[in-house]
């Protein structure tokens, strides 16, 4: 699904952000990538959305090559690829009904498709009941569920999560994780940003952890630290 | 394109428009004075350029003999003149007649060769029309190298300024219509830009859904292109009636001055202004998002 060969990433102020990475993510797979603060973990996640490009190294998404990608291939690739931010993104004059119906509109669904796809994955996010909430009159959690119900609307192979429990409560926090847990079931490929020491040593999956932009670690069934 | 899209970049649009409706209205005011002072220059440089045409086309070379020239020589020099295929008008104008012109410009009454004491000093001429306003110069330096004639006169001097004047209108007028389209560009530029950044996060959300780069720019570059029609509009209509009211009051009292006269003509720039202000609106849009379609 993922693939970073050898990249590295130097920023022009001379900042090694990455450093040689080698990563691979299968299908399917539930991932969290860890480290502290100015580990690369965004840096990571900006190269994966082909917001920069690499200095040197390979990335490949789903059998595309994210370098060798021309501009207008862009928009298709992005489309691989939900993505959920920790401050939730959403736009506040839309009600959540209208906030995710966005995400096909501009993908340019039919109506008709819209009106009927929108509420069933409402109902996956367990938000249907807020359907014609405006954002500020949802909780953070509820806010979260939105943002994802709009990142998966439109069944992308690949969610990507930018420490989507950030803003939220450990209560909230592991609701959404479960949440993202059953998008992985359905077989979704899901890589979580997080510094949430709690939540990755609860959930017993793959953790990538990041050092000074190195790999430092990769361990199936692993913990927040070693 | 769909239907329903294209309905979609309207919609958005025109929201956008009603949002910033003060920021809407000075671009379009900036765009209609930019293009109506850039119509008034057009007009006015193809009037300039008509009256200079004729005043070319009136252009004489009035060849002078010499004084003590015969009969005969007098005649030679105006078959010689008759042959030139450039020239498309000879007129003589003897001694004699000099003189009977010269004397009625004094008044009646008045005797000038008595004056003279009973000699007459003028010489024979003769008045030239040359087909070709551009070869004046040529042929009557050419007249001029003949031995009997003494000098040639053409209204060289007089069409070298008015031509150094055009010039100068030219440039100030180019450079003045310059700032002005610039400065609408920045206006409608800057209104867009406005509507940019309040919709920015929605544009950050649009590119990471996949949305293509057109699919974000046309709601934006309607808008500038909506702006920059509207002051454009106005500018050509203030230009169609104005430049008509201008004619009708103008046009009998300086009969002698061709004027262009032609409706078509006028409405064919009025067109071509309203183009030119949906281009400079859609240009100040797309160079106005260019920073948020980066990546």
């Amino acid at each position: 699904m993922i693939q970073f060969c050898n990249v590295t990433k130097v920023y022009d102020n001379g900042t090694t952000a990455l450093n040689n990475i080698n990563l691979k993510v299968e299908k399917g797979e539930f991932v969290f990538l860890v480290g502290p603060s100015g580990a690369g973990k965004s840096t990571l996640l900006s190269l994966l959305f082909r917001e920069e490009l690499p200095t040197k190294g390979q990335i490949f998404l789903a059998g595309r090559n994210l370098v060798r990608a021309k501009r207008r291939e862009l928009p298709g690739i992005r489309r691989t690829m939900g993505v959920v931010f920790q401050d939730f993104r959403l736009l506040p004059d839309r009600t959540v009904f209208e906030n995710v119906a966005f995400a096909l509109e501009v993908l340019q669904y039919r109506k008709r498709d819209i009106l009927k796809l929108v509420p069933i994955v409402l109902e996956q996010v367990g938000i249907m009941h807020r359907a014609k909430n405006f954002p500020r009159q949802l909780s953070g959690g509820e806010q979260q569920r939105t943002a994802i119900a709009r990142a998966i609307i439109n069944n992308p192979p690949l969610l990507v999560a930018d420490e989507p429990t950030g803003n939220l409560d450990p209560k909230t926090s592991m609701e959404i994780m479960k949440l993202l847990e059953e998008i992985n079931y359905k077989g979704t490929t899901v890589l979580i940003a997080t510094h949430d020491r709690d939540i990755v040593d609860t959930m017993h999956k793959r953790v990538v952890a990041l050092h000074n932009g190195s790999l430092a670690r990769d361990e199936k069934e692993g913990s927040y630290n070693s | 394109m769909k239907p329903r899209t294209i309905l979609y970049f309207f919609k958005q649009a025109g929201k956008s428009i009603f949002r910033h409706g003060w920021m809407g209205t000075a671009s379009v005011l900036t765009t209609a004075i930019a293009l109506l002072i850039f119509g008034v220059f057009v007009l006015g440089m193809m009037n300039i350029n008509l009256i200079s045409g004729h005043v070319e086309s009136t252009l004489e070379i009035i060849v002078w003999l010499q004084d003590d020239a015969d009969e005969e020589t007098v005649q030679n020099v105006g078959t010689y003149l008759r042959n030139l295929s450039q020239i498309t008008q000879v007129r003589h104008v003897s001694k004699e007649e000099g003189l009977a012109m010269l004397n009625k410009e004094f008044g009646s009454g008045y005797d000038l060769l008595w004056t003279l004491g009973g000699e007459n000093p003028l010489p024979d001429f003769y008045v030239v029309k040359v087909n070709n306003p551009e070869l004046v110069r040529a042929i009557a330096q050419r007249i001029a190298n003949l031995p009997p004639v003494e000098k040639v006169d053409y209204g060289q001097d007089y069409l070298d300024k008015v031509l150094s004047l055009l010039y100068w209108i030219r440039m100030v007028g180019l450079g003045a219509v310059g700032l002005l389209a610039a400065a609408s560009v920045f206006l409608i530029g800057n209104t867009v830009r406005l509507t940019v950044y309040a919709r920015s996060n929605e544009i950050s959300i649009m590119k990471y859904l996949g949305a293509t780069n057109w699919f974000v720019r046309w709601p934006f570059l309607i808008e500038g292109m909506f702006l920059g029609t509207i002051g454009s509009f106005i500018a050509a209509t203030f230009l169609y009636f104005g430049y008509n009211v201008l004619i009708q009051h103008l046009a009998p009292a300086i009969s002698f001055v061709p004027l262009i006269q032609d409706k078509e003509l006028l409405m064919q720039i009025s067109g071509m202004l309203v183009v030119a202000g949906a281009l400079l609106g859609g240009l100040a849009s797309f160079i106005s998002l260019g920073r948020y379609l980066r990546f």
